[in-house]
């Protein structure tokens, strides 16, 4: 997952600049040439990168859009193995174009990427031609598994947010045939394991190889999916708590682990922000729900001071790890 | 390693002669501090905290029926609106205590401009009254949130007088006009107004004048699903003079970005970027919000902003979106559309990928 496509401008923090520029009485003029030297502000070569990942992002997203826009239409004059041959053709062009690219520029990337997405319009349309019948899991399953190859060997996070999502549609519609009467907990069970493996794999490849990027945006979005779909569920059965122990204790049992290995292994005091936030409102439900308070007023002002309480607790306890672990990071270096 | 990254910075700078030998410690420590600052979700939590607490506590206050009669409605709005005033000089006060001082402005001014609309019949009256209110606070009020909302309320109720007395047509591309040229001059001379003392006022400026222009041209863009639509339609004029006055800072940056990266004026790619503008502006001469989406994103790229660049970004996959879904085209040509105009963008960009690596080579 190489970030070498990310323009230089972006990848230095340079928020320390302003003060210092106010503090030492620096001329305008020293300000932006320090700035050109961070290259801040940026010279030719930088404008030419964020030109060329705007213009290949905008032109392959809106060129995507159409083409699905356009089978989605349901074209009755246009015979159906002319719309196959249009969609193989764009899969097999995109990846022809990507072989010529190389995986590892940004135009490769997201030649493979469109490559993936026209594979799931492939196989829809060919399930809209010949009306299969067949469950909508078998269709993102398919999906999923056929671009699992190009998802590894593209290693673009971009892509790798794709496969998951389809991975987990795929997942609610299984889970949803198979489990009808009772789909709730073993729907729960087997995205928590998915999305579980997968955070767990991500993030213990990312420290084992520290050249590849460690952007936070996709662990982290996997790490509020988690939490979000435990916070829900525990919100649904919260007038019967009682009666649903194994969703609480799971809810306990992930959250601990989460902030377990976020405190210890791999450090990010987002995840255990979200992990907070979560407790904060099942915790509210909770005291809502099974006090008895005396009129709307009483509730209100109860759970007034409950979140205040609740909310100044969790900031003054991560202030604490921030600073501790900022200490060591300082004595580190 | 961070740390020895930003000395090797420092003493690049000292050889340069940009600072002084005697600067790189000051420095250094400055640096420090900003890396031991609170990360911004921590803040988030606390500014969570401190909305519904607040939020809370006046839902008491509205169910106890004290606020029931109109004037007390006004009364309790200027109270609440004059005890920020309380934390007047302080300017270091803590996330928690910003955000309850935001609840309390906000709640004083609603209530304020309820207490005025029930007594007086006007929302105009509102309007005229909650200017100069927000021009006392941007001049004497320390906290930036509060200046920043106080100038995003003085350019809605001018919009809204100019609404009420049926000029909205002709301020309408006055106040865009300015508030274009007001984002390009705060933003282009950022280093003019960062080395001063009080730089924090110009920080809280330049990022108003950047949202309230997204929000004013969205505004014009969407009417179709906006209030005021119903009474009143914006004419074809206003329309193209709005667009006019984009399609000149948009020049103006351009040439300026050119100006300073010493490319030619008559350079072919100098040619075909406002070649490309100018057919944007007339393609898009109704939806000034995808104009100056473009506006902010390459503004954005040329200050290296971290919070301009994903506004821009998502304003124009927002705006985009949006463009095309209300257009009035069957799914078959909207289809077509977006296919041809991806087409042309993507082979523009696979040439200017050529063209990177070939510069890249050479300066190699």
């Amino acid at each position: 997952m190489a970030k070498d496509f990310i323009p230089n401008n972006l990848t230095h923090n340079a928020s320390w600049i302003y003060p210092l520029a106010s503090k030492l009485s620096m001329t305008n003029d020293t300000l932006e040439l320090v700035l050109q030297n961070l290259n801040i502000i940026p010279n030719k070569n930088i404008w030419h990168q964020w030109l060329t990942l705007l213009l290949l992002s905008l032109g392959s997203g809106l060129l995507l859009t159409g083409v699905m826009f356009f089978f989605a239409y349901n074209w009755e004059e246009m015979h159906r193995f002319t719309r196959f041959s249009l969609l193989g053709s764009g899969v097999v062009l995109t990846s022809i174009i990507a072989f010529r690219l190389g995986l590892e520029h940004i135009a490769g990337k997201l030649s493979i990427t469109a490559a993936a997405v026209l594979t799931g319009v492939l196989l829809a349309t060919f399930g809209m031609v010949y009306q299969t019948g067949a469950d909508s899991y078998l269709f993102f399953g398919g999906w999923a598994v056929l671009i699992l190859p190009w998802v590894i060997i593209n290693r673009f996070q971009v892509l790798w947010f794709i496969e998951l999502v389809v991975s987990n549609i795929a997942l609610l519609t299984w889970s949803n045939i198979y489990f009808q009467s009772d789909p709730l907990t073993p729907m729960i069970m087997t995205l928590i394991a998915v999305n579980g493996s997968f955070l767990f794999l991500r993030e213990k490849t990312s420290l084992i190889h520290k050249n590849i990027d460690t952007g936070r945006w996709f662990p982290r979005t996997i790490a509020l999916f988690l939490i979000g779909i435990l916070t829900i569920q525990v919100l649904e059965k919260i007038n019967y708590i009682m009666d649903s122990p194994f969703i609480i204790l799971l809810y306990f049992i992930i959250l601990g682990t989460l902030s377990a290995f976020y405190t210890l292994v791999r450090r990010d005091l987002l995840v255990l922000v979200l992990v907070m936030g979560s407790l904060i409102i099942s915790g509210t439900a909770l005291i809502s729900t099974h006090l008895s308070w005396d009129g709307l007023v009483g509730i209100i002002l109860g759970i007034g001071l409950f979140i205040s309480l609740s909310v100044a607790t969790s900031v003054h306890l991560l202030l604490k790890l921030s600073r501790q672990w900022k200490l060591e990071e300082n004595n580190n270096d | 390693m961070t740390s020895l990254l930003n000395k090797q910075i420092l003493d690049q700078w000292v050889e340069k002669d940009l600072i002084t030998e005697n600067n790189v410690e000051q420095a250094l420590t400055l640096i420090k501090e900003d890396n031991d600052q609170c990360p911004w979700y921590i803040h988030v939590l606390s500014s969570f905290g401190a909305w519904v607490s607040a939020w809370m506590f006046f839902f008491v206050v509205a169910l106890l029926g004290i606020l029931d009669e109109d004037f007390f409605m006004i009364i309790g709005g200027l109270l609440l609106l004059a005890t920020l005033f309380i934390s007047y000089k302080n300017k270091d006060i803590s996330t928690f205590f910003t955000q309850l001082l935001l609840v309390i402005s906000l709640t004083g001014h609603i209530l304020f401009s309820i207490g005025v609309i029930e007594i007086y019949r006007s929302e105009a009256l509102v309007a005229i009254l909650l200017i100069p209110i927000s021009i006392i606070f941007i001049f004497f009020f320390k906290q930036s949130l509060h200046k920043f909302l106080s100038f995003h309320i003085i350019v809605f109720s001018i919009i809204f007088l100019s609404y009420d007395l049926h000029v909205l047509s002709i301020v309408a591309p006055i106040i865009i006009a300015m508030l274009s040229i007001g984002t390009l001059f705060l933003w282009l001379n950022e280093s003019y107004f960062l080395v001063k003392s009080n730089y924090k006022v110009y920080v809280v400026l330049k990022y108003a004048c950047v949202t309230a222009l997204i929000i004013t041209t969205s505004y014009f863009s969407f009417k179709h699903e906006m209030f005021f639509y119903d009474s009143w339609e914006i004419p074809y004029l206003t329309d193209v003079a709005i667009a006019i006055s984009l399609f000149m800072t948009m020049i103006y940056l351009i040439t300026h970005i050119i100006k300073r990266l010493k490319i030619g004026l008559i350079k072919p790619i100098t040619i075909s970027v406002i070649t490309i503008i100018s057919l944007l502006s007339i393609l898009f001469y109704h939806t000034p919000a995808i104009m100056v989406s473009f506006l902010v994103l390459t503004l954005g790229i040329e200050r290296g902003n971290k919070i301009l660049i994903p506004l821009g970004v998502i304003a124009l996959i927002s705006t985009l979106i949006h463009y095309y879904y209300n257009l009035d085209l069957s799914l078959l040509h909207k289809s077509l559309l977006l296919m041809a105009s991806g087409s042309v963008i993507l082979v523009t960009g696979i040439f200017a990928n050529h063209y990177s690596k070939k510069i890249g080579a050479k300066n190699a």
